[in-house]
């Protein structure tokens, strides 16, 4: 395996550095210790028209529809940085639905939809989960019925994240009650101003707003449609997958883990200094080995997109090991420094700003969003080992 | 114009290809793995037929100088070749007879020609006693030195040292000895194929001295743990491929006891554990023949590896139950194999020190890395 970056590379990379430092600031906790409440979302929207104005929002998106049409190389490139610094980028709307609409949608949709995205006009929230259809995401229940050129949308989702803050919601919803659960579902884009939609929010215990999303017979145009009727859970697999591999960059942890390191360098603790414990040096040690490692099983996605395959059982696995790995980074800061990790917030005495603190909560929830890490096993299992179902 | 090398790659060049499908044919026709229980708790000896395989496809000789009879081979193959042998449970002394090899090219390859060559055409088996301390916190035992260069002392369980011709042994204060005879060996049965042997010099003569060894040993440090950490991916990915296999044949409760979540589960995070180590050990070879120092990055994959074995000779057995428990099956096998590479050049907690070491206390601390060093 051989990863080194050219000259050109590594400037690419400084100059992402250097605009974010600019434009946005590196103090930002950001990914695995900061919330999206921290962040006015003019900032974001101001922050992300920067960012299309360099081509750098839609990298990897084809040039046809607004987007730079350079590699998945570059964009891994990007979104490794833009999330080390904290700062913000379009992980569902270009990382997850463009490549999916790009496969399956319309023309016409794809012109309408990734354009404004790539130029960070528009973002997309997931209206996936349900209270009752969380694993089970096939047992959803959102009703989505024709009536002449319309479709008409009621139901709840929930864990809708930032459906407050975003012009579309990306819903997955059932077209045929009678079908088998799988063969009844659909994609359908919803304007999320449209009459009929309240939005609730919910708080969690990692800090973040999330929220639950009310349809009220909500009627969309028959053009939202995302391709076929009742074959949208192909479609949400093929979404799923993207939303494996790029969902989960390792920016945010690797930052977490060089504030640890950074610490640990030159901090004491009861007169002691924490680099030179043989304990220390193993708990660093054995977490820049699972960092790596996991940054290989990246590398490996990002290799494979390069080739024009989209990952799939190594999206999961990658999944399943940054999740792990960022709670890893999180414990160790929590072993290491004891009482002192659990300081929050930026007062006196405060550690990296609280950052482990919040880390501490904020990770729990990766292991079960975006796929609960032991669904992610079962399609190892399964689709990579070729293992018979349960 | 030349294409310019991709920043990102998996694939392997089409000479490790071939090297890894005539090598693996070679092992599975040779039964490499059938041969391997002889040596069950009982590894005084080597597969002294499959080595000689090994030196017809000149293997044995690969590290050394191609004037010599070697082909300069770059770690990326020599790594290849551990991994296979790890695949194929092949009871050979590859690693060190390498590793010794790099070794003397390094350090005197004018003088040392003949042995070199005699070594490569596998006429002799080359050892050196490096990795003798136990703990993470020792330092390999030296032998002293008399001022007419005669040797005393005793290096033990020194990696193949009860199959080993010659010996390239460490010294007081510091450098390096070749002995070829003159030592007592008391080779010390164990689990892993390690063939151990506690080695007793008394004013045995040195046949050569190095003074200034530092840099060659700490090189060689580095070789080992590459290597071994290589055979640790060969020896896990039978296991992950075996124990797929078993499961999906085996019926229990009516079913596949593959289908099982609880199986499923703990396969798949073999796989996980193996592929990314995997990964990790082709890329420290593939940095240690970019020329980089690659200590940190072989260290992180020897101690990933190591402890990623573990995990999978436990649930490969789970998931065997008594069919792999027994002797004729060739399962436990691979359980020793493993123990062996890990005890090979330090196991999962020297390795995580060193590498924690290395990041906490170097003078300067690079921030956002995105893989190694």
């Amino acid at each position: 395996m051989r990863f080194v970056l050219s000259d050109q590379q590594q400037q690419f990379r400084q100059e992402v550095a250097a605009f974010v430092r600019d434009e946005w600031g590196t103090d930002a906790l950001g990914g695995v210790a900061g919330g999206s409440e921290d962040d006015s979302l003019d900032r974001e929207h101001a922050f992300k028209r920067k960012l299309a104005e360099r081509g750098w929002l839609g990298i990897a998106i084809p040039q046809e529809y607004g987007g730079a049409g350079k590699t998945p190389l570059e964009q891994f490139l990007f979104v490794e940085e833009v999330t080390y610094w904290g700062a913000p980028h379009s992980y569902i709307g270009v990382g997850f639905v463009a490549p999916t609409l790009i496969r399956f949608g319309d023309e016409e949709q794809k012109r309408r939809f990734v354009p404004p995205l790539v130029r960070g006009e528009i973002e997309f929230c997931l209206g996936y989960s349900e209270a009752d259809a969380g694993s089970d995401l096939a047992a959803l229940q959102t009703r989505v019925v024709e009536d002449g050129d319309e479709l008409v949308i009621s139901g709840a989702k929930m864990y809708t994240t930032n459906a407050h803050r975003v012009e579309y919601c990306w819903l997955a919803g059932r077209t045929d009650p009678a079908a088998p659960k799988h063969k009844g579902i659909s994609l359908v884009v919803v304007p999320l101003d449209a009459p009929g939609v309240t939005i609730r929010p919910l708080h969690t215990a990692g800090g973040e707003r999330t929220n639950q999303v009310f349809f009220d017979d909500v009627r969309v145009p028959k053009a939202n449609l995302v391709g076929e009727m009742n074959r949208g859970w192909y479609y949400l697999a093929v979404a799923l997958d993207f939303e494996r591999f790029n969902g989960f960059p390792l920016g945010a942890v690797r930052r977490m883990f060089d504030e640890l390191v950074g610490y640990v360098r030159t901090e004491q603790i009861d007169g002691i200094a924490l680099a030179e414990l043989p304990w220390v040096q193993e708990t660093i040690g054995a977490l820049s080995a699972r960092l790596d490692a996991t940054m290989t099983l990246k590398l490996q996605t990002v290799w494979m997109a390069e080739r024009g395959e989209i990952p799939s059982t190594e999206a999961s696995m990658l999944k399943v090991m940054a999740s792990d790995l960022a709670q890893e980074v999180a414990r160790a800061a929590s072993e290491i420094l004891g009482p002192y990790a659990l300081l929050t917030g930026d007062g006196p005495g405060s550690v990296a700003r609280g950052r482990f603190e919040r880390a501490l909560r904020g990770t729990v929830l990766q292991r079960f969003a975006g796929g609960a890490n032991e669904v992610m096993k079962n399609i190892i299992a399964q689709r990579g080992l070729g293992l018979p179902r349960d | 114009m030349d294409t310019p090398t991709p920043a990102l790659s998996f694939d392997p060049s089409e000479e490790e290809t071939l090297l890894r499908a005539s090598l693996r044919q070679m092992l599975a026709d040779k039964g490499a793995q059938e041969s391997a229980h002889r040596f069950w708790l009982d590894d005084t000896d080597y597969d002294r037929a499959l080595w000689r395989e090994l030196t017809t496809l000149g293997l044995v000789g690969m590290a050394a100088p191609e004037t010599l009879g070697g082909t300069d081979a770059p770690c990326s193959q020599l790594a290849l070749v551990s991994e296979e042998l790890g695949r194929a449970c092949a009871a050979v002394p590859f690693e060190m007879h390498t590793l010794a090899l790099v070794l003397l090219a390094r350090l005197d390859a004018g003088a040392l020609d003949q042995i070199i060559a005699a070594a490569a055409r596998g006429e002799q088996v080359l050892t050196a006693a490096l990795n003798t301390p136990a703990l993470p916190e020792g330092s390999p035992a030296r032998l002293g030195i008399s001022a007419d260069q005669r040797l005393t002392g005793t290096l033990p369980l020194v990696l193949e040292g009860a199959v080993a011709d010659v010996v390239v042994v460490p010294i007081e204060p510091g450098g390096l000895a070749l002995v070829g005879g003159g030592f007592m060996r008391q080779p010390v049965p164990s689990l892993g194929m390690n063939r151990f042997a506690t080695l007793t010099f008394d004013a045995t003569p040195a046949e050569r001295l190095w003074s200034d060894s530092a840099a060659a040993e700490r090189q060689a440090l580095t070789l080992g743990a590459l290597l071994y950490a290589a055979r640790q991916a060969g020896v896990g990915d039978w296991l992950l491929r075996q124990t797929t296999d078993y499961a999906a044949g085996r019926v229990q409760f009516g079913r596949p006891i593959g289908s099982f979540q609880a199986i499923q589960h703990k396969l798949a995070e073999m796989h996980i554990a193996l592929t990314a180590g995997r990964s990790l050990v082709r890329h420290a070879a593939t940095r240690l023949d970019d020329g980089v120092d690659g200590r940190l990055e072989v260290a992180r994959a020897k101690a990933f590896l190591d402890s990623a074995l573990w995990q999978a000779s436990k649930d490969a057995h789970q998931i065997h139950g008594g069919v792999g428990f027994m002797l004729d099956h060739p399962l436990h096998l691979y359980f020793a194999q493993s123990r062996g590479a890990e005890a090979a050049f330090g196991g999962p907690r020297a390795h995580q020190r060193a590498v924690g070491r290395g990041l906490l206390t170097a003078s300067e601390y690079q921030t956002n890395r995105l893989l190694g060093a």
